[in-house]
């Protein structure tokens, strides 16, 4: 028969669960996460074609990328015509390929299936198409849980938002797209639910008579708001649906930019422009291995000989080059994380040359997200107009998402709507875990 | 460092919040104990510095270094008859950091001599123990498991006594945190290639150009790119732009590989099953011969046009043991490269260590005696073609 897995397939992070109708069993799907039930939204294909999601492809990535080199070869893409009054001629484009590329990495794949006009990628010599993409996740996703579960997947319940785009055509591409993606996966049924009523489910089902739910999903990569009326699955209702591309990821980059750069030479090196960008780039993790070039380092080595912030630079030449990058931005994440939870977390880094120790109070995160939660409260609130609800026909607050658990929007969301309505479902897992409930009472009805 | 700024900060968080009082206090004594302990290292440090203790052991590497510089020119100035040693060293090492020599005369050599003794036996499935066949004058490049080099002269190495070869008064080569010597490599030769392999045990390899070796040993990085999940560092080897590079394996698996097939990342060349792994992994050069010696001895030769270069990577390689023969539990001690007029040195699970000809091998097919006394390791060597007297 199989097991029947719900997966919520999120822009930044993804999960899975399955409910054996009494319990939902998480699926600790990336093991070399930080939180093992959430795995990145991110895959790395390789120039052979191998695949990898999660952690391992950003550590793969890191692996291959940092201090490679590089070989830019002139390709020629395409033509530009080019018209003007009576003129009419044709010229061809060219762009540089860096020709030794070990990998690509992919990321932000939700996105993509609400974006008019994308429809696939080339990774080396082979075309993948939007599905293919998605396909090929879902597919390591499944082949993980089966691993867990020690038997076949056959059935899922994806999660979707309310809208993937407000063009409805394109709306159903995009679930259309899911829906192929998860069968050429191999799953054999393919299901869909509401990401906001997932997160709901478990305050659903203990309600007596409908409500006005405000479902506040605040996860790694954006941020969904929906407000509509729960209580008797006949009659759910979407008032309004908002959000705002802020998330976890954007805060691990302020905290970045504004505490942990001067560890890397920020303040000590503005004079000098090719340096600044070089610490400047620290705080996007994406670009990092582009810059541990041998030119780079080359530079940094020039600019400590001759004095310019030696210990800082050595530090960012060690982070840059000896493969610590990503345990850099764990660590920024983890403490973070912990951050919700006691009022200081130490960043703390130390290896060869590098020795990076920041004490990051509560207060301190709270003034470095100050301008995030101005435009979160402006989004949150012009979503509530849009509903047409007034503020205290909300009856209830959901929240949901890692992000959900800083304390700052909690007491933002109170200030709001009053401490009483709030509703904290589980942060990293309230979406996988309701659509994995989907999943198994989907399977009960066939 | 620590601001003004940064340190009100703190000051605000457990005003505003006294709950994070202890944890504030808790994350400062953690950090002012780290540092104290870091400042009393560099105190030590810097009394070693002062007192001229690591003067000394700077001043020991300078001389080491000039001593390989000194041989290097002497290798480009075409001295090659002055620079003969009247002998062969034969290093033996292991997985701990040991390292003891034993000398090979040159003259006088007959097959199936016993060079020398260990004083104990040792165990023929644990492939700690490893020959290596060089120049008393060579300069020796250590790897150990975490990616550290260090540099020491065979001349540094103790010698065995008359026959008998004893651990206990061999050299112990700095381990830290119970890290794992790997591998040696010769380097004397390094100027004569364009580029370095590195290979792990899992058959991970990578190739490196020969201006960025000095910066990848200078910060450790030899060993690190080749680190898998259960996988460590295996060795090096200098090879030129037109060479093959060779992986051997345990279960007899050859991959051959040009230059321009290996990546420049650590990438998988060759798939091993879960119980193999790299047991030599060199350049052929010009020698005629791939041989094969298993544990119970036998002999297995082929021509060196037998190595069939690989155009993908990934591979099973050509394979020199039969399938029979392999889940028969036949494995090899030994696959390298030589010449009919080379000589071969064997250790046996006994700690016996024998020189055999390698014309005579080749037309006997099996090491006398092997089939009692498994090999642990077998290693080639030539003899100086010039005229000594």
């Amino acid at each position: 028969m199989g097991y029947n897995i719900g997966i919520d397939f999120g822009t930044s992070n993804s999960g899975a669960a399955f409910f054996d109708g009494s319990q939902v069993h998480l699926l600790p799907i990336d093991e070399k996460a930080f939180v093992p039930e959430v795995v990145k939204t991110i895959l790395y294909i390789t120039r052979d074609q191998h695949c990898t999601i999660g952690q391992e492809a950003v550590e793969l990535y890191y692996r291959q990328n940092v201090n490679r080199r590089r070989r830019f070869v002139k390709k020629w893409v395409g033509e530009i015509e080019v018209y003007g009054g009576d003129m009419y001629f044709v010229r061809d484009v060219y762009t540089y390929v860096d020709e030794l590329m070990p990998g690509r990495l992919l990321q932000f794949i939700k996105t993509a299936l609400r974006t008019p006009g994308i429809d696939g990628t080339m990774v080396f010599e082979r075309f993948y198409s939007l599905g293919d993409i998605v396909s090929v996740y879902l597919k390591q996703l499944k082949q993980r849980a089966e691993a867990l579960l020690g038997d076949k997947v056959t059935a899922v319940t994806l999660g979707r938002p309310v809208k993937f785009s407000q063009d409805p055509a394109q709306d159903k591409t995009a679930q259309a797209i899911m829906e192929g993606a998860a069968l050429s996966a191999g799953f054999e049924r393919v299901s869909f639910e509401l990401e906001p009523v997932a997160a709901a489910l478990n305050y659903e089902l203990g309600l007596h008579q409908p409500q006005n739910v405000l479902i506040f999903d605040f996860g790694g990569g954006t941020l969904d708001i929906t407000i509509m009326r729960l209580g008797d699955p006949k009659q759910r209702q979407v008032y309004a649906n908002g959000g705002i591309d802020i998330a976890g990821s954007d805060f691990d980059r302020a905290i970045i930019q504004g505490r942990m750069l001067r560890h890397f030479g920020l303040g000590q090196v503005d004079q000098h422009r090719d340096l600044l960008e070089l610490v400047n780039a620290v705080a996007d993790w994406i670009s990092l291995p582009d810059l541990s070039t041998p030119k780079a380092r080359l530079r940094l080595e020039q600019a400590i000989t001759q004095g310019i912030a030696p210990a800082r630079l050595k530090a960012l030449e060690s982070l840059l080059f000896n493969d610590l990058a990503f345990l850099f931005y764990n660590r920024v994440e983890a403490a973070k994380i912990r951050l919700s939870e006691q009022g200081a977390d130490a960043i703390a880094l130390q290896s060869k040359d590098i020795d990076v120790w920041e004490l990051y109070t509560r207060t301190q995160f709270e003034t470095d997200i100050q301008p995030y939660a101005a435009q979160i409260k402006a989004v949150l609130l012009e979503t509530v107009e849009r509903s047409s609800l007034a503020l205290e026909q909300i009856d209830a607050v959901v929240t949901t998402g890692g992000s959900s658990g800083i304390p700052l929007f909690n007491s933002m969301l109170a200030g709001i709507f009053d401490r009483e309505r709030l509703q904290q479902a589980s942060a990293f897992s309230s979406v996988t875990a309701g659509l994995s409930i989907r999943a198994y009472n989907g399977s009960k009805e066939l | 460092m620590i601001t003004p700024k940064q340190i009100e900060e703190w000051i605000k968080e457990a005003r505003e919040r006294p709950s994070s009082g202890p944890v504030l206090i808790q994350f400062i004594g953690q950090r002012l104990k780290f540092l104290a302990d870091r400042n009393e290292e560099l105190l030590a440090e810097n009394i070693q510095l002062r007192s001229g203790s690591k003067v000394e052991e700077l001043e020991s590497r300078i001389a080491s270094l000039e001593n390989q510089l000194e041989l290097l020119k002497r290798q480009f100035g075409g001295e090659l008859p002055e620079l003969l040693a009247p002998s062969l060293s034969l290093l033996c090492f292991n997985t701990s950091g040991k390292l003891l020599r034993v000398e090979i005369p040159l003259d006088g050599l007959e097959h199936g001599t016993r060079l020398a003794q260990f004083d104990e036996p040792l165990n023929p499935a644990d492939p700690s123990t490893t020959l290596l066949v060089t120049s008393p004058l060579e300069e020796l490049l250590l790897m150990f498991e975490t990616g550290r080099t260090a540099s020491i002269a065979v001349a540094s190495v103790p010698a065995a006594d008359a026959g008998v070869v004893r651990w206990n008064s061999a050299l112990q080569t700095e381990t830290r945190g119970g890290e794992e010597l790997c591998g040696i490599l010769p380097v004397a030769s390094l100027p004569l290639f364009d580029h370095c392999i590195q290979v792990s045990r899992r058959g991970f390899a990578k190739r490196i150009g020969r201006s960025y070796l000095q910066g990848y040993i200078a910060r450790d990085y030899i060993g690190g790119g080749t680190r898998q999940k259960l996988d460590r560092p295996f060795g090096l080897f200098f090879i030129n732009e037109n060479d093959l590079a060779v992986i051997a394996s345990r279960e007899g698996s050859v991959l051959t590989l040009p230059l321009t097939g290996l990546p420049y990342n650590a990438e998988e060349t060759i798939r091993f099953p879960v119980t193999d792994y790299v047991i030599n992994a060199f350049n052929p050069l010009d020698r005629a011969h791939i041989v094969m010696v298993t544990q119970d001895g036998k002999v297995v030769q082929r021509e060196a046009s037998w190595l069939t270069p690989s155009t993908s990577l990934k591979t099973r390689g050509q394979q020199l043991i039969p399938p029979g023969r392999l889940s028969s539990g036949t494995r090899a001690a030994a696959i390298l490269p030589c010449n009919e007029s080379d000589w071969g040195v064997a250790l046996a699970a006994s700690g016996t260590l024998t020189l055999y000809r390698m014309a005579d091998l080749f037309s006997a097919g099996s090491l006398p005696g092997a089939e009692a006394d498994p090999v642990v390791d077998f290693k080639s060597f030539s003899l100086p073609s010039v005229d000594r007297k």
